[in-house]
């Protein structure tokens, strides 16, 4: 066996949630009926690893339970035949037809598949080429841009949020002197894979409503199909996630929408968050609301107080945070913009590096390449999941425990961050 | 955008079909792009005037993360050249090659930086596997012609592949633009192919003579829209373009010239 082979060798930590399990996730809320193209075992990392809502309430999967004929012979008819039993007997709002590894290897065509299976049983369908060789995070992103092609139209002259007394953009209305208008946004990029179920869904609608935000769509935990309708109809989109970077970018392009990317910490970030989106729901521009990605501590950060613990030996002290791209970059934000002097480094397990990512930040594509990073990052800290402790030179680090679904499952539900409510000066 | 896929039984010549479709589309002053499908890696020879090109899968088994410039290389008229490569032979699995490939070049963005006018997909003979059937997809293309002569084993495989475009119907896949007489001089072969023709509800859009000038520009590897632009089988190439174009206009298909 090669050197290459062995480079993608983990040894210290679990497979990831794959892509197939960032759809499901996707579309819990949705009444979809969940076809999943495999023998079994796809199925069962979704539904007893990946998804914590799975074994609470109600939600219709089918596993089509490929033999190694059906695959051989291609005997795709005898899937849309189970699955068109299935669609009679629980009438879905949505299916969803996915792939597994033995299907992707065979080119098993999941999107034909399902535009027959709508010709068939009349309900809007949906193929994804789901290979479970990627991350979740692209099953996130192939689902949010799924849904947004296949049940959201432009609106027609979609009125911009204006400012009282000025005109609206758009159909050149007054807008009254009061009310204030109140920018309807939609949150993009919430999973239990990334946020787990302890409620931050909660907190960040409750947070923008009390911003005096109006809430659209909460993507995609809380959400209906009506919702994913409605989608178009904001004013801006919040992105908290990088799974729903692209389905961001997307929408700007279908029906002009504008995005902020930035997860709302507790404190200074919150704030900045809240300005961003205002400002972007009047400008129309999209925002990245993250700052600190310079490769050097910033020190005296524009806006700072420096009240964590901030003086003279923390700023040689240096941070690595292993997580989410937006919310990793998110936190470092928020630290930054509560004061700590020291160096951040954000690093990914999921996804490549996106365009807010600072020169140090790194795309880690293989658990080496952490190990590497660990051992010669002489990080004073490692915020991120419990399991990283386990990578060779963590200990020398003071390990912050955050759990990442995607990456331990439900073991550490108890060490999910709620965002909005942890005072995040506090983490270091 | 219009996107084209052309499919044939093995060594029928859909190559150098394809590269002189691909020559004359140029030469009009079309950005062209000609994507080989054939793990042999040989589609665009012609056009780079014999210098093979690295296929996507070689250079991603050796880079890693290629970018567009390493599997994207200009030949004869600014022709576009991509080979999807595949597994050496007796080994691996070419139909998952060219899907590895299409992916790669989904993620390049490679019709979005390049916005060529045509997409001429050059594809290994049947639609043996879901692999090869890949092109077919109305993700990839819009319409299939089926290069043939009237040898019974190629207008076997040109049934085939027409039953494939028929069965998938309903996917929305590449709809069927009819069948190009490449022709080996058997005997009664127009008539043969023309028979095909209407078994299968569908049209001869074209026939390329047997000529030697074609023999000839191989041998200094070119086309003989490059190598021999006056001689017969170079305007039945340039009637050809104007035929395949215009059913693909009556079927309401990519407008050429349209980004």
């Amino acid at each position: 066996m090669g050197g290459v082979a062995l480079s993608r060798l983990s040894l210290f930590l679990p497979s990831f949630a794959a892509d197939y399990s960032g759809v499901c996730s996707c579309l819990f809320d949705l009444d979809f009926l969940v076809v999943m193209n495999d023998a079994a075992c796809c199925t069962r990392n979704y539904v007893d690893y990946d998804e914590p809502r799975w074994s609470r309430e109600k939600v219709t999967t089918l596993c089509s339970q490929l033999r190694t004929l059906d695959v051989v012979m291609g005997d795709e008819a005898g899937t849309i035949a189970k699955i068109v039993d299935a669609a009679r007997s629980t009438s879905p709002r949505g299916i969803a037809v996915l792939g597994s590894p033995v299907p992707a290897i065979t080119g098993m065509d999941t999107s034909g598949m399902a535009k027959e299976v709508e010709v068939l049983t009349g309900i809007p369908s949906i193929g994804f080429a789901t290979t479970g060789f990627a991350t979740y995070e692209q099953g996130i992103d192939r689902a949010c841009r799924g849904l947004l092609k296949k049940f959201c139209s432009s609106p027609a002259n979609r009125p911009r949020a204006c400012r009282p007394g000025e005109p609206c953009e758009g159909d050149g209305r007054e807008q009254p002197a009061s009310p204030a208008p109140r920018p309807r946004v939609n949150v993009l990029g919430i999973t239990p894979l990334d946020f787990g179920t302890v409620g931050t869904e909660h907190d960040l609608t409750s947070w923008l409503q009390n911003e005096g935000f109006e809430v659209g769509a909460c993507w995609c935990m809380g959400f209906s199909l009506e919702d994913v309708r409605q989608t178009p109809k904001a004013d801006v989109n919040l992105v908290v996630s990088a799974g729903a970077l692209k389905a961001a970018t997307t929408a700007e392009a279908l029906f002009g929408t504008p995005f902020v990317v930035g997860l709302p910490c507790a404190g200074k970030q919150a704030a900045y968050v809240a300005a961003s989106l205002r400002q972007a729901a009047t400008s129309g521009s999209s925002a990245y609301a993250l700052v600190g990605s310079e490769s050097e501590g910033a020190g005296g950060n524009a806006g700072t107080d420096g009240n964590v613990g901030a003086g003279p030996q923390r700023a040689n002290e240096s941070a690595l945070i292993v997580g989410d791209w937006v919310c990793a970059s998110s936190l470092r934000s928020a630290l930054r913009l509560e004061g700590w002097p020291g160096k951040i480094t954000v690093a990914s397990l999921f996804g490549k590096r996106p365009v807010f990512a600072g020169a140090e930040d790194a795309a880690i594509a293989c658990e080496r390449q952490l190990v590497d990073l660990v051992r010669n990052g002489n990080f004073s800290s490692i915020i991120g999941d419990p399991l990283l402790g386990r990578i060779p030179g963590a200990r020398a680090s003071r390990h912050v425990r955050l759990a990442h679904p995607a990456l331990s499952s439900n073991l550490f539900e108890a060490e999910m961050l709620r965002y909005l409510t942890t005072d995040v000066s506090k983490l270091l | 955008m219009l996107r084209i896929a052309i499919y044939g039984k093995g060594g029928i010549g859909k190559s150098t079909t394809v590269s002189n479709l691909s020559a004359a589309l140029a030469q009009r002053g079309l950005t062209i792009m000609q994507i080989g499908c054939d793990p042999k890696a040989d589609s665009t020879l012609l056009l780079m005037h014999g210098q093979r090109i690295d296929s996507v899968l070689d250079t991603m088994r050796a880079h890693g993360d290629p970018a567009l410039d390493d599997v994207v290389h200009k030949g004869h008229a600014g022709v576009l050249c991509v080979e999807a490569g595949g597994p050496t032979p007796g080994t691996g699995c070419a139909g998952r090659g060219i899907i590895t490939a299409f992916e790669q070049l989904d993620e390049l963005n490679a019709y979005g930086v390049y916005r060529p006018d045509v997409v001429l997909y050059d594809v290994l003979g049947d639609v043996v596997c879901g692999g090869f059937s890949l092109p077919l997809r109305g993700e990839h293309s819009d319409i299939v012609f089926v290069v043939t002569s009237g040898e019974m084993m190629a207008m076997y495989a040109a049934s085939n592949i027409a039953s494939a475009v028929e069965r998938f119907k309903t996917r929305d896949y590449a709809q069927f633009g009819g069948l190009i007489l490449n022709k080996r001089n058997v005997e009664n072969e127009d008539e043969f192919v023309e028979q095909l023709a209407r078994e299968l509800n569908t049209e001869v859009v074209g026939t390329i003579p047997r000529s030697s000038d074609i023999h000839e520009c191989e041998q200094r590897q070119c086309t003989v829209i490059e190598g021999a632009p006056d001689s017969t089988v170079a305007h039945a190439y340039e009637t050809l373009v104007d035929a395949m174009l215009a059913k693909a206009a009556a079927l309401g298909l990519g407008e050429v010239g349209s980004r």
